[in-house]
């Protein structure tokens, strides 16, 4: 077992290893496309149902800029819902960690904001804020909330006693102690709570958009699409919300590892 | 730098529980004296510590250093803990410049930046650890782990050290040791060392005087005082002396709490 774990390592590791693990996906992910279309030409499946890939890719190429420009508008909600979430979260956090009392008092509505699904909020969202901006921004910040706020106060209660004392011993002030020894502590905690908040974030600015059609971004192009029944329209711009996401979770991945290089 | 323990006492209260942990002490540790604390489990051994330190308050007596009054953390005490308690995200240099760090956020800091530094130079050369000044805790062992810490909890020259079971998560052969390095970096600081532990042979080795406390409440059994030559060294360990002063304190240890154990071997 060992010794197969210490034969396969090296080449994994090695430069052979890197460009196979970069050829693997790559050659599946050819191999599907084409077997995808092989299988609408033998079928001749209804393209409505599900279009060739080369339809696909035709909306991608023809397209390609509007689909970009809608989800950049997508990804602004995307991204103040993010950033407001993550600091409201880490406060929330901070808070309910340091006073026993705002945790005794916010905890119930916490667990309860937590357990209903966030999307029974939208209708009278949409009643509050209409259908604009404000209320997508809100549904945003809803989801990238909670992730942050159980992260931050699960960081936080595992600093260790000693910790503290080490700097009370030497008459440091608690917000000394808070800013070298626990927030340091915690990174690691708020930023995988952060990494799951950006997934969230993404629901919520899509989802938000989903369901008020004719408003911006590349949500309500979707569901125009549905209604026409363009089948090829919907994927491409999957594909387009797919791109964005992966490169901001790479990105906030590759982040993560040099600000908590010690983990 | 003497310190005076009279009739000290601590009760612990949650709202449903309330548990003694010690009473009714009343200890003098003399300047530069290396006194060792030892009992069973859950004695109150670092409840002590933490009340020498001025971390916790006394429920009864008093605690003074030097003829004044523990009133809380007096920032003049070197602290360390049984885990090493480093911070991960800094380089074992940083680590030992930490106390630094807060006395000079609080403007008590009484030499310049450098002359600290050079003092961590110096203090990780003595325990031998100067070329791992840049690396990561994790890339250390336990025992240089603690080794740092106990580096880091003499930067700022405290006249007291309080050591709570340094050595307890090392192994035999590494406690030794570092038991021998203990030695000769306290000949060469002369401080008060108030050490808690619960291995016989170790609490020998080291002290001066060994106060054995009872089983909870702890209370002041009674003490040793340790009758052996200074310095220290290895080969003490294998003397017919050393050996009489192992078993007078485990009889001692033995009375502790009715002999359901006979203290750790």
């Amino acid at each position: 077992m060992s010794e197969t774990a210490e034969a396969v390592a090296p080449v994994l590791s090695g430069r052979v290893g890197r460009i196979r693990r970069f050829v693997d996906p790559v050659v599946f992910a050819f191999l599907f496309v084409a077997a995808w279309q092989a299988f609408i030409w033998i079928t001749g499946f209804h393209s409505v149902v599900l279009p060739p890939p080369s339809k696909v890719w035709g909306v991608l190429w023809n397209q390609g800029d509007f689909l970009v420009r809608n989800m950049l508008t997508t990804a602004i909600t995307i991204g103040w819902g993010f950033f407001l979430g993550g600091v409201l979260g880490f406060v929330a956090g901070v808070l309910s960690h340091h006073f026993e009392r705002v945790k005794r008092a916010i905890h119930p509505i916490l667990v309860s904001l937590y357990v209903i699904p966030k999307a029974v909020f939208i209708p009278l969202f949409i009643l509050w804020w209409g259908v604009g901006f404000e209320y997508k921004l809100v549904v945003t910040v809803l989801l990238a909330f909670f992730p942050v706020t159980e992260n931050t106060i699960t960081g936080l209660s595992g600093v260790e006693r000693e910790m503290v004392e080490l700097t009370r011993s030497l008459r440091g002030s608690r917000w000394f102690g808070f800013r070298k020894v626990s927030l340091p502590f915690c990174l690691p905690f708020i930023l995988a709570g952060l990494r799951i908040a950006l997934t969230e974030s993404f629901i919520g600015g899509v989802l938000s958009e989903i369901l008020v059609p004719g408003s911006v971004g590349i949500g309500s192009r979707i569901v125009e699409a549905a209604a026409f029944s363009n089948t090829e329209f919907i994927i491409a711009s999957i594909m387009v919300i797919a791109a964005f996401g992966i490169v901001s979770y790479f990105l906030f991945l590759w982040l993560e590892r040099r600000l908590t290089f010690w983990v | 730098m003497g310190i005076e323990l009279s009739g000290l006492g601590k009760t612990f209260r949650t709202t449903d529980l309330t548990v003694e942990a010690l009473r009714d002490i009343s200890v003098t540790v003399g300047d530069s004296e290396f006194v060792s604390i030892i009992g069973p489990s859950g004695c109150g051994k670092s409840t002590l510590l933490r009340l020498v330190s001025g971390l916790i308050a006394p429920t009864q007596g008093s605690v003074s250093i030097d003829g004044v009054p523990v009133q809380g953390p007096a920032g003049n005490i070197g602290f360390v803990f049984q885990a090493p308690t480093l911070l991960k995200w800094r380089t074992v240099f940083k680590n030992v410049m930490f106390p630094y760090e807060v006395l000079a956020s609080q403007k008590r800091a009484v030499m310049s930046r450098q002359e600290y530094e050079d003092r961590a130079e110096l203090l990780l050369k003595m325990v031998g650890i100067q070329d791992f000044r840049n690396a990561y805790p994790k890339q250390l062992s336990g025992g240089m782990q603690q080794r740092v810490s106990i580096c880091r909890a003499l930067l700022h020259d405290p006249t007291l050290l309080l050591m709570d079971e340094p050595f307890g998560a090392l192994d035999e052969f590494t406690r030794e040791r570092m038991n021998e390095e203990l030695m000769r970096i306290w000949r060469e600081t002369r401080k008060t060392v108030l050490f808690v532990t619960h291995h016989i042979p170790e609490a020998v080795f080291l002290s001066d005087r060994i106060l054995v406390l009872s089983a909870r409440p702890g209370t002041l059994l009674g003490e040793i005082v340790v009758d052996l030559p200074r310095p220290r060294t290895a080969e003490m360990r294998d003397s017919v002396k050393f050996l009489q002063q192992v078993v007078i304190t485990r009889r001692l240890i033995g009375k502790s709490d009715g002999g359901d154990s006979k203290g750790p071997a």
